[in-house]
């Protein structure tokens, strides 16, 4: 399996990991106001070149066959939250009004569908290797956990039914948006392609555990931008990033002459 | 070359069994030692196989390979200046269709590495196995009889590989493209005659997700009536 920035730059890319940690926790040590300056900096950072490859992905595949078209749904999926940081951010530290609820949310929860048809469209060449049993199976692991998620929740909560529902929006759709993500590592096990796969999975193992974390912290008012728990967010958008980076790696555009196609011998 | 001692009296029961519909092997035999190459010239002809020529060097057998355009070459491996890959793989460039046999006691796998960059059609050990060789003689026989439905068949294969795989993507349809050339030397059109090479690229990226793509290939030329294709789906889907 190639595994894009890690196996090459593994001291590299664990030091990317560690670095984001440190800085958070250091800005929650001098105050909030340096957290949330600190978090919006790193966040920025992050999904800014994770649009800009994406970007890169859809220009790389035109949107021609399945792979294209996925893409197409991967860079609106990742524009749309692109977009909602950028809300969040603008009503936190430059409105100073409270970001959540707010609009930031619309785009947060309209991209979940779009990252469905993202996946929808990778794995439809390969429909014909997937079997009703994985499907089975991963639907059921993914509405499990999300069941309980939602049971547990509703029991705890003491906030606004609509804030519950929408904070419990968000884990969910993330554990939901696993079970594609369990088919394709089965699918593609031992492929290079695998590995934008494990980063999809461990950035929204991320997500579903800070957004769990988010939820949780709301309902104890203790939630404030730049809170540790947020490390995961931005892990989770380092993951996807390194993913997308994988992908680009992986269908490199090389040998322009495309002899390898070269059909005169038929001619 | 060293022919086996043996080789004589087999020869005589398929005598002219390579003429077959008037359609006689042309075959170029090179190699640095003339009596080798006079014997094994003999015996091929032995064999019902036409040796258009004789060559002693790597240069030989490119410029005789160019002027004869035979059905076969056979060259040694081991030839002062210009040796048999420096044959190989001037050869190859003309044509990627050319086909190549390579004798040679050389046992060194660095050599054999480099020689199979360029896509022998055989490598024979020495001394040469009777049987090895009736089986490629028979095989080319019968691709020359059919030499133009085989390129059809090629090219029905190349277009297969390419419609299935452009369909996930014309970045997969170009890696796998110029992986299939950068590791084997390959075209999709020569994937009839090397499905494994396929199979191992498609693996590589897709891991077990190969299989769909193999699939819908298979679906697509499984009504094909043909041993080649028969052939080509049975070694990519085993």
């Amino acid at each position: 399996m190639q595994i894009g920035l890690l196996p090459t730059n593994r001291v590299f890319f664990i030091s990317i990991f560690a670095f984001i940690a440190i800085v958070i926790i250091t800005a929650n040590y001098f105050g909030e106001d340096y957290a949330i300056w600190a978090y919006d900096i790193l966040n920025l950072s992050i999904i800014t070149p994770l649009v800009a490859i994406s970007i890169l992905l859809l220009i790389r595949e035109r949107d021609q066959g399945n792979f294209g078209r996925a893409w197409v749904f991967f860079t609106s999926f990742i524009i749309l939250w692109f977009i909602a940081e950028i809300i969040w951010v603008v009503y936190e530290s430059v409105y100073k009004v409270e970001p959540w609820p707010s609009e930031a949310d619309i785009f947060w929860l309209a991209g979940y569908p779009l990252y469905f048809i993202f996946t929808i469209y990778y794995l439809k060449p390969f429909r014909n290797v997937i079997s009703a049993k994985l499907v089975a199976t991963a639907i059921g692991i993914t509405m499990a956990i999300a069941i309980f998620l939602m049971y547990y929740t509703m029991q705890e909560s003491d906030i606004s039914e609509f804030e519950t529902i929408l904070g419990l929006a968000y884990p969910i759709a993330d554990t939901i948006a696993l079970a594609p993500i369990i088919i394709s590592l089965v699918l593609f096990f031992r492929g290079q392609v695998n590995f934008l796969w494990s980063c999809l999975l461990i950035g929204m193992i991320c997500f579903v555990v800070s957004d769990y974390g988010f939820l949780f912290l709301s309902l104890d008012e203790t939630y404030y931008t730049g809170h540790p728990i947020d490390i995961l967010y931005l892990w989770a958008y380092l993951f996807l990033l390194s993913g997308a980076y994988d992908h680009i790696k992986i269908f490199r555009k090389r040998n322009q002459e495309n002899r390898f196609n070269d059909q005169k011998g038929f001619r | 070359m060293i022919i086996s001692k043996h080789i004589m009296p087999l020869t005589n029961s398929f005598y002219r069994k390579y003429d077959i519909h008037n359609l006689l092997l042309t075959a170029i035999v090179i190699d640095d030692d003339k009596n080798t190459a006079n014997v094994f010239a003999e015996y091929l002809e032995m064999v019902g196989v036409k040796v258009i020529s004789v060559g002693h060097n790597g240069k030989d057998a490119v410029e005789l390979y160019k002027k004869y355009s035979p059905d076969i070459l056979f060259s040694d491996l081991n030839m002062p200046q210009y040796d048999g890959i420096y044959a190989l793989k001037k050869i190859r460039n003309l044509d990627s269709n050319a086909k190549i046999v390579i004798i040679t006691a050389n046992q060194d796998s660095k050599i054999f590495e480099k020689l199979y960059r360029f896509k022998p059609t055989e490598v024979f050990a020495k001394p040469l196995d009777i049987k090895k060789m009736t089986a490629l003689l028979e095989r080319i026989t019968q691709t020359k009889d059919t030499g133009i439905v085989d390129n059809e068949k090629k090219a029905l294969v190349s277009f297969v590989i390419t419609e299935t795989l452009l369909k996930i993507g014309p970045s997969t349809n170009n890696e796998v493209g110029n992986r299939l050339y950068a590791k084997y030397n390959c075209y999709f059109s020569d994937c009839l005659e090397h499905p494994e090479y396929l199979k191992d690229i498609l693996q590589e990226i897709f891991g077990n997700g190969s299989t769909a793509v193999i699939k819908t290939i298979r679906e697509e030329l499984v009504k094909f009536e043909d041993q080649y294709i028969r052939n080509f789906l049975f070694v990519i889907s085993k």
